[in-house]
């Protein structure tokens, strides 16, 4: 019988959380980095692995990978772009309220198969 | 990866970006600042920044490369312009030498005020982050059974 608190629904959740607070950190750390010569932005992809990871049955397989932004540099070697990052960063909290609402219907349902409809 | 990383990496760029205000005011109030040729003229200050890289150490899948996300920036030193100024012609001065010359700061005011425009957004889009993780905590916290 499998695990009703580890199945992938709930594992699936908790790894786009990770994944997203790490877009966050990574926001953020560009935005800091914004008038740092010679700095270049770092981007972060878990989206594509995690949906590999789900298709495979076992999301905690899932990979974060970051990578360098290639995008053009300004006259000082530095090339965060202010508006990418800020959306970024309102996206990520957007996705990341999203996934916590997800995880709530998730612990919902569990409460309401422990207790019956009427407890909740 | 730790739990308060995107806050505490912005407050290091409000930090910088606080240092770098701080360095454009010291220049603009210095500006005028005019010495005899015998001795140095003010000094410009610029702010060294850099990158911090993150730290290891995180957990879970993919911790190996979460250690990549870098950690803010840090002011890594304050580096002064040339002591040389600009010498002016200005005989009336009673720092003037003989051949009426003086010795101010050389201090582009244009310059300066662009860099506090990007200080200040600097400053702002930091602040806007910290809110921003803020609300993805709130969220967070909001998790229940």
């Amino acid at each position: 019988m499998s695990n009703v608190f580890g199945d992938v629904a709930t594992s699936a959740i908790y790894q786009a959380m990770q994944g997203l607070w790490a877009e966050q950190q990574a926001a953020a750390n560009n935005i800091a980095n914004v008038n740092t010569p010679n700095f270049k932005a770092q981007d972060v992809d878990f989206e594509s692995s995690l949906a590999q990871a789900i298709a495979e049955g076992d999301p905690s397989q899932m990979q974060l990978t970051t990578s360098t932004s290639t995008a053009p540099a300004d006259q000082n070697g530095n090339n965060v772009d202010l508006a990418t990052e800020m959306v970024s960063s309102q996206k990520a909290g957007m996705q990341f309220q999203t996934m916590v609402d997800a995880m709530n219907a998730k612990f919902q349902l569990l409460s309401t198969a422990i207790n019956g409809p009427s407890a909740s | 990866m730790g739990l308060f990383d995107p806050i505490s990496t912005a407050i290091t760029g409000v930090n910088a970006s606080e240092t770098w205000l701080n360095a454009i005011s010291d220049n603009i109030a210095n500006m005028n600042d005019v010495t005899s040729t015998s001795q140095a003229a003010y000094q410009q200050r610029f702010v060294v920044m850099q990158a911090v890289p993150g730290q290891s150490g995180g957990t879970g899948a993919g911790a190996a490369n979460d250690a990549a996300i870098g950690s803010g920036v840090a002011v890594t030193g304050i580096a002064l312009g040339s002591p040389q100024g600009v010498e002016e012609y200005d005989p009336t001065s009673p720092l003037a030498d003989k051949n009426g010359m003086v010795r101010a700061a050389d201090v582009d005011l244009g310059q300066q005020m662009t860099n506090m425009m990007l200080a200040q957004r600097g400053y702002e889009a930091n602040l806007a982050t910290i809110s921003q993780a803020e609300n993805a905590y709130q969220a967070a916290l909001g998790l229940h059974v």
